[in-house]
C-alpha cells in the first residue's frame, strides 16, 4: 500500500455503520473529482473513511457528513484516523441552512403538514393491525 | 480538438482549464455546491458550475469540490477552512458573473499573491516536488546522485568518526 496521507477535511456520505466492540464506526464514503488525462475532464472517485462520531448527535446511514482527522487517539481505536465533526444534512430531514427550515427537495416543509403526515402514517399502522387482528 | 464530443468541449481544452483566475487560498478545503434543476433562480449556480468548475478544480487540484443538486429549495454554496469554519454564500438569483466574481474577491489570492507563488517555484533556488527541479543533483557541478554513484566514505553516516586510516582499510 501506499504511504497513507491523513486528510485534513472532507464532506462526504455515511455509507455504513459497524461496531467496535461497544464502539460504533461509520464509514464515509467523499467524492473527489479525479482527471481524466486523455479526455481533460473530471470523473468522481470516491475514497472511504472510517470515523467515529465526534458530535452530539447521532449519525446514520446516509447523513451527508463533515469530516476531520482525529488528532489524538488514546483509545484502542488506533486505525481509525477520522471522526466525524458535523451533520451537515441529516438522512431524511434536511434544512435548508440560508433559512433554517426544513426541506425536502425543492420544496419547503412546515412543521403543519409534516406532523399531519406523521399521523396519517400512525393512523395506517393502526389500520394495519385492525386488519391483521379481525 | 480530438474527442471534442458533448455540450461545449472548449471547457476540455487545456488551454481553457490553465485560463481558470481562481486558485483559493490554502486554508479551503471543501467547497459545497448546492444548486437546482430546472429553477431561474438556480440558473447562476447552474452556469458557473458548467463554466467555472472544471477551471477551479484545475487550479486546485487539493480543494474537495462537492456538488447536491435538488437537496435545498434555494442555491447556495459552502466554503469549509482548515479550522473547521464554515462560511455560507447564498446564490439565489444570482448570475454566473456575479459568483465568479465574488469567489474571486472574497475567497481567493490576489493577482499578486498567485504571481509569487509562481516566482517561488520558478525560482532556480527552490527544488522540490513543484519546482523545476527535484532534487540538487541534477545540476552539473553538483555532488552527484548518491543513487548512481556511491558518496566517499568520509560523508556517509555510518563511517561517521572514524579516521581516514580505518576508512581505507574497509
Amino acid at each position: 500500500m501506499s504511504t497513507s496521507k491523513v486528510a485534513a477535511l472532507v464532506v462526504g456520505q455515511v455509507i455504513r455503520c459497524s461496531r467496535r466492540g461497544s464502539r460504533p464506526v461509520y464509514k464515509v464514503r467523499a467524492p473527489k473529482m479525479s482527471l481524466d488525462t486523455n479526455l481533460l475532464m473530471y470523473f468522481p472517485r470516491k475514497k472511504d473513511y472510517w470515523c467515529v462520531n465526534s458530535t452530539p448527535e447521532d449519525c446514520t446511514v446516509g447523513d451527508i457528513v463533515v469530516v476531520r482527522e482525529r488528532g489524538h487517539i488514546d483509545d484502542k481505536l488506533l486505525d481509525v484516523k477520522y471522526r466525524v465533526d458535523s451533520i451537515m444534512f441529516k438522512n431524511g430531514a434536511v434544512i435548508d441552512p440560508v433559512t433554517g427550515r426544513p426541506c425536502r427537495g425543492t420544496e419547503f416543509l412546515d412543521t403543519e403538514s409534516r406532523v399531519i403526515e406523521q399521523s396519517k402514517r400512525k393512523v395506517e399502522e393502526f389500520t394495519k393491525l385492525e386488519k391483521v387482528e379481525s | 480538438m480530438p474527442f471534442m464530443k458533448g455540450i461545449a468541449p472548449i471547457r476540455r481544452t487545456k488551454q481553457y482549464l490553465e485560463a481558470g483566475k481562481l486558485i483559493m487560498k490554502p486554508e479551503i478545503r471543501v467547497m459545497t455546491l448546492n444548486f437546482n434543476v430546472d429553477q431561474t433562480s438556480s440558473s447562476g449556480a447552474y452556469e458557473f458550475m458548467k463554466w467555472h468548475l472544471p477551471q477551479l478544480k484545475f487550479k486546485n487540484p487539493a480543494l474537495q469540490i462537492v456538488k447536491f443538486k435538488n437537496m435545498t429549495p434555494t442555491p447556495f454554496m459552502q466554503i469549509f477552512f482548515d479550522n473547521g469554519e464554515k462560511v455560507l454564500v447564498d446564490l439565489y438569483g444570482r448570475s454566473r458573473v456575479e459568483i465568479h466574481d465574488h469567489l474571486w474577491n472574497t475567497f481567493c489570492l490576489s493577482e499578486e499573491e498567485q504571481r509569487e507563488r509562481e516566482q517561488r517555484r520558478l525560482n532556480p533556488a527552490n527544488f522540490g516536488s513543484h519546482c523545476n527541479r527535484w532534487c540538487i543533483c541534477e545540476v552539473p557541478g553538483q555532488v552527484p546522485c548518491p543513487g548512481f554513484q556511491p558518496l566517499p566514505k568520509s560523508m556517509r553516516g555510518k563511517y561517521r568518526g572514524k579516521t581516514e586510516e580505518e576508512l581505507e582499510g574497509s
